[in-house]
């Protein structure tokens, strides 16, 4: 492999061009009426999306109950800064934790169901996180959740600390995170693991017959996509400074299915990404004009799975089909 | 020296014996077939020797070790693997895609995170062998859905083939597969003993009785017939419960 060979091959790698995307993409957002932290957002949305596909279209479980992932994330992280200490690093390292945590006690249960008794016992599990988030006011806040909290500053060794309360310091925080965690995903469904994945989504009786244990590969997707989640969630509390039950509702599981699928991560691996920017951009639009921003959106939703079973990027597919 | 013993084997689905105490031996290095009619306990024979089904009743030993209740995946790491009637391949993948994950489950490289598939060599070789002995080599980067019917059931066994096992059970290899392709599936099978000892689960009986070593005849979960198919052809309960029926032994 030559130099110029190996330059070529770097840009032919699609992160490459999102990153430079994204780098530029708070300037793009007022051009749509928004601004640098609705960048953030999609951001953070995008990753949650990514953990939640891992599990989706890369192992074929569809869980109907990941909003509780990010929500624990989210709680971790604020509990960290309000009886631990005011770090960064940690407060992300104890919200993929807690994640991470309840991921693999959940999925130790539920990796041995499939199909829609798997999905409702995830939905089922849940809304128990939620109403656990909901009343427990000693340790979560109860209804009114956790609030106030702010973006501890990052330190990186031999740096001084870099404060992150400004919009364009926390985005270019997040799109480091961002881009770790799909790099991390892009090997992770590329490695000999996730061909594991894939071969347990296909056909899980034969690749059992190949001598995998499958229910262990299942359980191990099941914690990796938690603890994305959960970081996805941890992010998105740094960039709110609160935390409430609702992160947890069903009805966040739900977004993230609709994100995943309306941009086609059933068949692109970028599908999420592209999901959650136009679920973003869609909700501040739609929200700016009406309440019931939820139901336009639906309605959107319903029209793109109609007319494009696979979502957006199924387009690109049956445009190259087509050639 | 038998390889695979039953003892007993019985298992019950509410007051169904599907598998009647069967005690079977299966000699290494040959071919037998397990024959009877539809609902004879065959496939669950093969769903009990591979821990899919647990037994209500019996042992089974394999290279005298008893696996009555390893898992699947176990079992088939110990070296029994198997193919189905109906089709079990990874349409969305390659033909190459689908032995290269069968392989690497036999060289254990499934927990590798963030390797590529691509480097791990010894698995590709591996791969490139397996896909020589099929003769798929030439179809290799076909998604396995569109592949022909016949070819998705040589690559049904191929994916059987790829964890190098001891003993092949075949469930009905030729399941409908047209008559211009049996023949050349029969051959592959007859291929398969010059290597492997194979168990073959068949309703068509030119295939059975060209090939086989031994045939064991099922009916109703029990064994009423052993022998070689010379016997099993002048039996006289074999011609009572078979003859009659819609199989005809040529």
């Amino acid at each position: 492999m030559g130099g110029k060979n190996s330059i070529q091959q770097f840009l032919r790698l699609p992160f490459i061009w999102m990153f430079l995307f994204f780098l530029i993409l708070p300037y793009l957002m007022p051009l749509i009426k928004g601004y640098t932290a609705l960048a953030s957002e999609i951001l953070i949305y995008a990753m949650f999306a990514l953990g939640f596909n891992l599990l989706l279209s890369y192992t074929g479980l569809p869980s109907f109950g990941h909003a509780a992932f990010f929500g624990i994330g989210a709680y971790g992280m604020a509990i960290t800064q309000l009886k631990w200490a005011k770090d960064l690093w940690l407060g992300l390292f104890m919200g993929m934790i807690a994640a991470g945590l309840f991921a693999a006690i959940v999925g130790a249960i539920l990796c041995r169901k499939r199909g829609i008794y798997f999905s409702l016992l995830t939905l089922a599990f849940g809304q128990m996180f939620f109403f656990i988030a909901f009343r427990w006011d000693e340790v979560t806040g109860g209804e009114t959740g956790l609030t106030g909290l702010g973006r501890p500053p990052l330190k990186l060794p031999g740096l001084p600390a870099i404060d992150l309360t400004g919009p364009m310091a926390f985005y270019l925080f997040t799109l480091a995170v961002f881009m770790v965690v799909m790099v991390l995903v892009w090997r992770l469904v590329r490695s000999p693991f996730g061909s594991v994945l894939q071969s347990i989504k296909q056909n899980e009786i034969r690749a059992k017959y190949l001598g995998y244990n499958t229910v262990f590969y299942k359980w191990i997707s099941f914690t990796i996509s938690g603890i994305i989640s959960g970081l996805a969630g941890a992010m998105f509390l740094l960039q709110h400074g609160a935390v409430f039950p609702t992160y947890l509702h069903w009805t966040e599981s739900g977004n993230v299915v609709m994100v995943t699928i309306m941009g086609g991560g059933v068949i692109n691996f970028f599908g999420p990404i592209l999901g959650a920017g136009i679920f973003v951009i869609l909700q501040n639009a739609i929200g700016a004009l009406t309440e019931h921003w939820l139901f336009i959106l639906g309605l959107i939703f319903i029209s793109i799975i109609m007319i494009i079973p696979e979502g957006i990027l199924g387009l690109f597919k049956r445009a190259k089909t087509a050639q | 020296m038998p390889i695979l013993t039953t003892q007993d084997l019985t298992i019950a689905f509410g007051g169904l014996r599907a598998v009647d105490q069967v005690n079977l031996e299966i000699e290494k290095g040959r071919l037998t077939s397990v024959i009877g009619p539809n609902g004879a306990g065959k496939t669950t024979l093969f769903n009990l020797l591979t821990g899919f089904y647990r037994p209500t009743h019996g042992k089974i030993f394999f290279d005298n070790k008893e696996i009555t209740f390893l898992p699947v995946h176990k079992i088939v790491k110990l070296g029994i693997s198997r193919s189905f009637q109906i089709l079990k391949i990874f349409n969305e993948m390659t033909v190459f895609e689908n032995i290269r994950v069968a392989v690497q489950a036999q060289m254990n490289h499934g927990m590798e995170f963030f390797a590529s598939c691509d480097r791990l060599i010894d698995v590709r070789k591996r791969a490139e062998e397996i896909l020589e002995e099929i003769h798929l080599t030439v179809k290799a980067s076909i998604k396995a859905k569109n592949l022909s019917y016949g070819d998705k059931r040589i690559l049904e066994i191929g994916l059987s083939l790829a964890g190098n096992p001891q003993v092949l059970l075949l469930d009905e290899p030729t399941c409908g597969v047209g008559a211009h392709e049996r023949g050349r599936i029969a051959r592959f099978i007859h291929d398969l003993t010059k290597k492997w000892t194979v168990l073959l689960v068949e309703h068509d009986m030119d295939i059975v009785m060209g090939i086989s070593d031994r045939i064991v005849v099922m009916q109703q979960g029990r064994i009423i017939a052993d022998g070689t198919p010379e016997e099993i052809k002048n039996n006289e309960t074999v011609k009572e419960v078979y003859l009659g029926g819609k199989y005809c032994l040529a």
